[in-house]
């Protein structure tokens, strides 16, 4: 399960892009006219690399994802992934949105091994996988519970879970810790790093929240609304694994007050 | 137990008010000249009850088979849904009254007639509750479903069919009491037999004690009937906030 593309040179040509967005747009047709949703983003992911979406509501970054996951076709441009166009949900996909959408007519275990089931595979073989999945994210004696008797961090947990199973080779995160207070997002934050120790997954991460950005991310993408484009690119050179450490660093601040300083010349901000 | 302390507390305001304001009998008789004749005669209405009993479960039951598969089938094919819930909500329309006459020339005076006017009568709020719950599902769980590349199938019985649940067993609650007055209406217009034929028979002699010990019965049958429904909902839909908070 060796990833060919990670190891390569920081600057990949575009053909090494694992996904690979070539001008894409979205367009709806409002009442009053078109509505972009998205305008002509083109972003080259490598394969292992963790990239953040970044912006204020209404800027098109969840378009973009629900693009990647084969959801919605870009009325222009187009999208591929390891050099196939998208047409449809991408098996090798393991998605996270805000809303945990835990059955509670399941419980947690099954939760977790709904992917199976909704395919018509047999999970049973799956079974023991999901447990220790449920063991590494703190959740061990909960594999009975039902999900209306645990907190929201302890849900959302469930719901990687649930992704994770699937051994994706692409993680697409929806804002997923949006709706958690402070505390338990920092510590989903780590809890994730450390899930995708063994094998950096590519993964695009949609969030408004800048330091979320800059701990998960290699490369944050900087999105503003009217145009919904990308209109820069940060670097994240930070080291990993990352850790709570990573945060009392000088460059994590540093990148904090840049990504900040951006979105102020942007317009964005103001005042 | 609160439901028996309700009971006996209806049951003396009555008898507070017989003995207080001494109505004529063939107005309003006393609880105890009901319970007394409701002791007297219980040979009688056990038999009729019975029969009146087996109208409203078979029409349920009905209602239930007809109800729940005719609402899969409009939310799950479009065609179905344009064609044929007009003519349902149409056929709800009607006053089912008016239609049992006509049940009578089809199916004659049995069993059928009353059954067939129970189910019609109860079966509309069934059918509207499974069309509502089955679509009402979170656009984004079947976003969910999408990404993970899931069956049709798949989805409809892990996905949709259960969280429309909660909607389809109070639908079915609702039906239970439209049952109980479809199967009196029925025993009113096409029977020999039952409660509600024996409510008109006693009209007629102006027996209002049994009249009184019937109507009582009804209640009582209607109330453990509902009940019961609750104790199958608890049981299928244990997970659901309305549920749980008990």
């Amino acid at each position: 399960m060796s990833a060919p593309g990670a190891s390569e040179p920081m600057l990949a040509e575009s053909s090494s892009a694992f996904i690979d967005l070539r001008r894409a747009s979205k367009t709806y047709a409002a009442r009053t006219g078109e509505v972009v949703a998205v305008d002509e983003v083109t972003l080259s992911i490598r394969q292992g690399e963790t990239i953040a979406l970044l912006g204020p509501s209404g800027c098109g970054k969840s378009t973009v994802l629900m693009m990647v996951a084969g959801l919605i076709q870009p009325t222009t441009g187009s999208l591929w992934i390891a050099n196939q166009k998208v047409s449809g949900p991408d098996p090798r996909l393991g998605v996270v949105f805000q809303k945990d959408l835990l059955l509670d007519w399941k419980n947690v275990l099954a939760n977790v091994l709904l992917p199976f089931e909704l395919r018509g595979e047999d999970p049973a073989p799956r079974r023991s996988a999901a447990l220790a999945l449920l063991e590494r994210v703190g959740l061990g004696g909960f594999a009975d519970k039902r999900p209306y008797e645990l907190s929201g961090g302890m849900r959302q947990r469930v719901a990687i879970c649930r992704a994770w199973i699937q051994n994706p080779d692409i993680l697409l995160l929806d804002e997923p810790f949006a709706a958690l207070d402070a505390f338990t997002r920092e510590q989903m934050q780590l809890d994730v790093a450390r899930l995708s120790l063994d094998r950096p997954r590519t993964t695009i991460l949609v969030t408004h929240e800048i330091s979320e950005a800059v701990f998960m991310a290699d490369r944050v993408a900087i999105m503003t609304s009217r145009p919904s484009q990308i209109r820069e690119i940060v670097t994240i050179d930070l080291p990993r694994p990352r850790n709570m450490k990573t945060r009392e660093s000088p460059a994590f601040g540093a990148y904090i007050v840049r990504i900040h300083a951006a979105f102020a010349d942007l317009g964005v901000l103001h005042g | 137990m609160w439901s028996v302390a309700s009971g006996l507390l209806a049951l003396a305001l009555w008898g507070v008010a017989v003995a207080v304001l001494k109505p004529p009998a063939y107005i309003l008789p006393a609880p105890w000249a009901v319970l007394a004749r409701t002791w007297t005669d219980h040979a009688l209405l056990l038999q009729h009850g019975a029969s009146t009993l087996s109208e409203i479960l078979a029409g349920l039951i009905l209602s239930i088979v007809v109800g729940i598969p005719l609402g899969i089938l409009i939310v799950a094919i479009p065609v179905v849904h344009r064609l044929v819930y007009p003519i349902v909500i149409a056929f709800n329309a009607i006053p089912k009254v008016a239609l049992a006459p006509l049940f009578v020339v089809w199916f004659g005076y049995g069993l059928l007639p009353r059954v067939v006017i129970t189910g019609s009568i109860a079966f509309f709020p069934i059918l509207v509750a499974t069309i509502t719950g089955l679509m009402s599902i979170d656009p984004e769980l079947l976003r969910l479903a999408t990404v993970m590349r899931a069956r049709q199938s798949r989805t409809f019985l892990h996905l949709r069919l259960p969280q429309a649940m909660p909607s389809i067993a109070a639908g079915v609650k609702i039906a239970t009491s439209l049952a109980v007055i479809g199967g009196i209406i029925g025993e009113f217009v096409a029977s020999d037999r039952g409660l509600g034929y024996l409510l008109v028979q006693a009209s007629g002699t102006l027996d209002t004690t049994i009249m009184f010990a019937i109507v009582i019965i009804l209640a009582v049958v209607a109330s453990l009937l509902f009940y019961a429904i609750s104790l199958v909902e608890n049981y299928l839909v244990f997970w659901h906030a309305s549920q749980r908070s008990k």
